[in-house]
């Protein structure tokens, strides 16, 4: 049990170790979906491992203790109480915060939603009356165009069943060159059809429930803008057009100096985009992520073989059960 | 995740991607575009037809107005209402990093040391 129930700890340990030797060292598409669906899987069976820690306590209730039998084998090794009450309130942190996350996720998407419409609505008004459209359906365009000198581009999520938007200012367009221009729809478009969105917020989630997660929640980030980044130098043809597209945007926004606080991790984020396009391309390799999925897994499995002593103890317990 | 975005994909561009290249090229420019310009602006080797064809399906779809310039259209983005749109966006895009999660943006800015580092990773060509 107590091995069992630390293992997922260790797994989360090891998988902020290799995050960001991965975003470094691998292509980027396998290893960003390997990363996304090994942190998940560890702050699962972290969780998991964490309440059964808590409900340890259980073995030591009178209730239970009135029904082992004398001289049985105990079902779990001892857990300190202050272990149960620590793994308590771990547990119920990381409940609150993902919940949080998951909240200002939606409430953000929404807003993203309501600003294309707005974008569509906007067209429609000057166009004539009863062509409103509520959602991107087949015939409708994917580019959405704001009138501002502002420097934004962004890829808007669909919700179920539509395929998303991208959303980006004139004036953005405006300081790229034809290709450039090519390169900023090919890099949104690849968040889009890679789904890139759902796994910033699974990872988001995983990290809130485990802190220890928050370097594999960053490599994932810097891995799927990465990710957009080869896929629009490939439908370029050419991965130096790809940085210099990146390059000059940022470089645009600097001078024009709108942009507000940003994470640390974020502002180094295009100058190593840019250096990585300008390296030669990383093989997409099968093992690196293979190798994250096996170290989750010995994870998930430990967090299993510990809920098993929990089901005896629970069954001693209820024996209806 | 599919198999089909594991790999880059290059090639031919899907009618979709042609018109958010065509419509990209209208909002860059300052002035109304005839075909023949937006087939320059648009450098990618395009056919005055396909250019053509692409630019009267946007102007059905309402997403263009068109003016008659000499003895072709000149076609220019519709526009609506301006300052709602871009003040929303500057609300929505301008809060902070607690957002970033969901917001998948193409680049963010630069602290001056980044910049210096960018520029030298550029080289003279940059």
């Amino acid at each position: 049990m107590i091995y069992s129930v630390y293992l997922p700890l260790l797994v989360s340990v090891l998988l902020a170790a290799v995050s960001p030797l991965l975003a470094a060292r691998c292509g980027p598409t396998r290893a960003g979906t390997g990363l996304v669906v090994a942190a998940s899987l560890a702050a699962a069976a972290w969780t998991w491992a964490l309440l059964l820690l808590a409900a340890a306590q259980l073995h030591e209730a009178p209730v239970v203790t009135e029904r082992i039998p004398p001289g049985a084998a105990p079902f779990t090794d001892p857990v300190a109480p202050v272990v149960s009450a620590v793994a308590l309130a771990l547990v119920t942190v990381g409940v609150y915060r993902a919940v949080v996350v998951v909240r200002r996720c939606a409430r953000v998407a929404a807003q993203l939603r309501a600003l294309c419409a707005a974008c569509r609505g906007a067209g429609d008004a000057s166009a004539g009356p009863g062509s409103r459209r509520a959602e991107r359906g087949a015939g409708d365009g994917e580019l959405l165009v704001v009138p501002t000198a502002a420097l934004h581009a962004l890829a808007v999520p669909g919700r179920r069943g539509h395929e998303g938007n991208i959303l980006v200012s004139s004036g953005m367009l405006k300081v790229l060159d034809p290709l450039q221009r090519r390169v900023l729809l090919a890099h949104e478009r690849a968040h889009l059809t890679g789904r890139h969105h759902s796994q910033r917020v699974a990872v988001e989630v995983a990290a809130a429930l485990n802190p220890l997660l928050i370097p594999a929640r960053d490599a994932v980030a810097f891995l799927l803008e990465r990710s957009a980044d080869e896929h629009a130098a490939v439908a370029v043809g050419d991965r130096r057009v790809a940085a210099q597209a990146l390059a000059t945007a940022a470089l645009a926004g600097t001078e024009q100096g709108t942009d507000g606080v940003r994470l640390a991790y974020q502002r180094l984020e295009v100058t190593r985009r840019v250096a990585a396009l300008q390296a030669p391309a990383l093989p997409e390799r099968r093992l690196p992520p293979a190798g994250l999925l096996v170290l989750a897994a010995i994870g998930a499995i430990a967090a299993t073989d510990a809920t098993w002593s929990f089901l005896r103890l629970a069954h001693t317990l209820l024996p209806g059960m | 995740m599919g198999r089909r975005t594991d790999t880059p994909r290059a090639g031919r561009r899907n009618p979709g991607e042609l018109e958010s290249e065509v419509l990209a090229a209208l909002w860059a420019a300052e002035e109304p575009l005839t075909p023949g310009q937006v087939q320059q602006a648009l450098d990618g080797g395009l056919a005055y037809n396909t250019v053509h064809t692409i630019l009267v399906r946007l102007f059905e779809k309402q997403l263009l107005t068109r003016t008659l310039l000499g003895r072709a259209h000149a076609y220019r983005p519709t526009k609506g209402a301006e300052d709602l749109t871009a003040e929303q966006m500057t609300a929505l895009l301008e809060r902070g990093p607690d957002h970033e999660a969901v917001l998948q943006r193409f680049v963010t800015a630069l602290s001056s040391h980044d910049e210096a580092a960018l520029r030298r990773l550029l080289g003279p060509a940059g």
